[in-house]
């Protein structure tokens, strides 16, 4: 029963990642074809565009978890240290909850897309966008969590 | 540590074929969306995936000519790529026949496109009544009809049934074989030009030293220069080739990296498939064309094409051995020469059909100040001097022909020159005035033929006081040009007695 509630538990988070990487990857392509004067994106500015929702998503669900995750992959360049931090998360077990000052992040993540060639305001717009909503996602899940015994425990007197 | 890149190991060459086509405009070559390049004007656009800027250029023509990889991110990589992707069709402009039959086509038409676009205006403006508007135009769409059919490039979508017939119909008298004309995209002169920018890509960074890292990020970025990574239009036509060089090799790929090692095969492939691409490029003048007495469509570079690859097919052993002997000594002129002379319809040898285009250009340049056209007459000098900057289009030949870039990024016009007349202080103004000028009659002919929206590259340069945010982000109606006291656009338009409203 206990592996089981833990293995839900990875495979929540690890969801969390996945779903705001598509989210985000959708936020940044509406956001440079609105600024973009050369036509509709294709398939290899997609690609481009997943990389850098992971560049947004993966550092910011570290910054959750704990300082020390942020720091390390913050500043991920490749796709493969990117898939070893999403490891980290899914092995992760500790609080849901903002672990690194707001600035912090926001800040290091926007100078992570300036470096790809993100414009500013779209950068901005992007981060701030992806880190209230991943909060939210993280915090109604703890609450949920939190709810889930109490209900069990009702269920269980009633 | 320093190894050199490799291929990767899925190959360029697993199949797929689709083909798509994001392409707003109507004349542009892309990669990706990383950067595009609109045929005939000479400038470049990348976007801001691929942040170009000051640098990019010297680092990655300091690795194209050493080397060595000239990349430390991934966003270094993007703009590396893209700038050796994009150069490459800039070059196909430059250096080919075909970029000079078509910039020719453009000179000439562009200004009688926008004298019908002035005149249906005119009346649908002035003259009341559907009859009045309808004949108007039927004789613009007649001209577009025209206009189009004249030029060499045109993206797939838009290329007219009768040519992809006619090209149909010289792949069945070279193989006794009747094909889907759909099969045979390979051979349509978009892929063939987007085949031939991969391979160039791939010649200049296959091979490359490059530490461990430096490798992880090519590997992690290759769907921008590895084709079975890419839209079908970068590999419609290595597909193609590829099949029938696996039939003239007489093993597959898998069976020749065994053999000969991966990079040395996939590098001896490119290199072939960029030349075959080069010598099926070089489309005569109009003058030359009406001296041989053949019909145009003979020198369309894919039915062109087709014929390079059956004479190849039919070489003799011996024949096979002094081709390949002329490719490793870097013998292009030779190399052609075997080609043709496998071929029964009697195509002129490059060298010739180039020195045809110098007389041309020359002749030209006597009635007209263009220094767009001094460029391409330039260009074509130095092809006739320099035969490999036909074969590989790479960013060294730059140095070597003295031939100036110029692109545009969202922070404005960077240009680069390699000879002391791109610093001249009289010269370089002018020079920009033509090509910037060239550059809106392209934009205006694109907007009033309806491609809904006209990107102002004066604003688009940052070369204007009076842009607003819609002449950079697209004018899509009259109205929208600024007033005529700040808009020059605006101005020339109606002293050329545009009504706009």
């Amino acid at each position: 029963m206990a592996l089981s509630r833990k293995s839900d538990k990875k495979h929540a988070k690890y969801d969390i990642v996945a779903a705001h990487e598509e989210a985000t990857k959708t936020m940044l392509r509406n956001a440079l074809e609105e600024k973009d004067r050369t036509g509709s994106l294709g398939l290899t500015g997609v690609e481009v565009l997943i990389f850098l929702a992971a560049k947004v998503v993966v550092p910011i669900v570290c910054s959750f978890i704990s300082s020390v995750l942020f720091n390390k992959y913050k500043d991920a360049e490749t796709k493969r240290e990117l898939a070893t931090a999403r490891t980290e998360i899914a092995k992760h077990e500790g609080p849901l909850t903002p672990q690194v000052d707001r600035a912090v992040v926001i800040d290091s993540i926007v100078a992570g897309l300036l470096r790809e060639g993100v414009p500013r305001e779209v950068a901005t717009g992007v981060v701030e966008r992806t880190l209230d909503d991943i909060g939210k996602e993280l915090s109604k899940k703890e609450l949920s969590e939190k709810e889930l015994p109490e209900k069990n425990k009702s269920a269980a007197q009633g | 540590m320093n190894r050199p890149i490799e291929s990767p190991a899925t190959g360029p060459l697993s199949h797929s074929d689709t083909l798509r086509t994001h392409m707003s405009s109507l004349l542009q070559l892309h990669a990706g969306t990383a950067g595009n390049y609109r045929w005939g004007s000479h400038l470049t656009r990348f976007s801001f995936l691929s942040p170009v800027d000051g640098h990019t250029l010297p680092r990655t023509l300091a690795g194209s000519i050493e080397s060595h990889a000239s990349w430390n991110s991934n966003v270094e990589l993007r703009e590396s790529l893209v700038i050796m992707h994009e150069t490459v069709h800039y070059f196909q402009n430059l250096l080919t026949g075909t970029g000079y039959w078509d910039s020719e086509v453009m000179r000439r038409r562009v200004p009688e496109a926008l004298g019908y676009a002035r005149a249906e205006r005119r009346i649908e403006s002035t003259i009341p009544g559907e009859a009045a508007r309808r004949k108007s135009r039927s004789q613009s769409e007649q001209w577009m009809k025209e206009g189009i059919g004249e030029l060499i490039f045109l993206p797939s979508r838009n290329l007219p049934r009768g040519r992809k017939q006619q090209i149909a119909n010289g792949v069945e008298a070279c193989t006794g074989k009747r094909e889907n004309p759909r099969d045979l995209a390979g051979l349509w002169i978009e892929n063939i030009l987007e085949a031939e920018a991969i391979s160039n890509v791939l010649l200049q960074t296959l091979g490359t030293q490059a530490t461990d890292r430096q490798r992880e990020i090519w590997r992690e970025n290759n769907f921008l220069s590895d084709p079975s990574r890419m839209q079908g239009r970068y590999q419609a036509t290595v597909m193609l080739v590829a099949g029938i060089f696996e039939h003239w090799m007489g093993s597959t790929f898998a069976e020749l990296e065994a053999t000969y090692g991966r990079t040395p095969i996939y590098l001896f492939f490119f290199r072939l498939l960029a030349l075959l691409i080069d010598i099926a490029c070089a489309h005569p003048s109009s003058a030359l064309l009406e001296k041989l007495a053949q019909p145009r469509h003979e020198f369309d570079p894919g039915l062109k094409l087709i014929r390079l690859l059956a004479s190849l097919q039919h070489f003799t052993k011996g024949t096979a051995a002094a081709f390949q002997k002329t490719l490793g000594d870097k013998d292009y002129a030779e190399a052609e020469r075997i080609l043709l002379s496998g071929i029964a319809f009697d195509y002129m040898h490059s060298e010739e059909v180039y020195k045809d285009w110098a007389e041309y250009f020359t002749r030209q340049m006597s009635e007209s100040d263009d220094r767009l056209l001094r460029l391409r007459s330039h260009c074509c000098r130095m092809r006739i001097d320099n035969p490999g900057c036909g074969a590989s289009k790479s960013l060294g030949w730059l140095v070597v022909c003295k031939i100036p870039l110029f692109y545009l990024m969202p922070r404005g016009l960077q240009s680069y020159g390699f000879s002391a007349e791109h610093f001249d202080p009289a010269e370089e103004p002018l020079f920009l005035a033509d090509l910037l000028k060239v550059n809106r009659d392209l934009g205006l002919w694109e907007y009033f033929m309806g491609s809904g929206k006209y990107v102002c590259p004066l604003a688009e340069a940052h070369s204007c006081d009076g842009m607003t945010a819609t002449c950079a982000s697209g004018i899509e109606r009259d109205a929208q040009f600024p007033g005529a006291t700040c808009c020059s656009v605006r101005r020339s338009l109606e002293q050329a007695g545009f009504v706009l409203r």
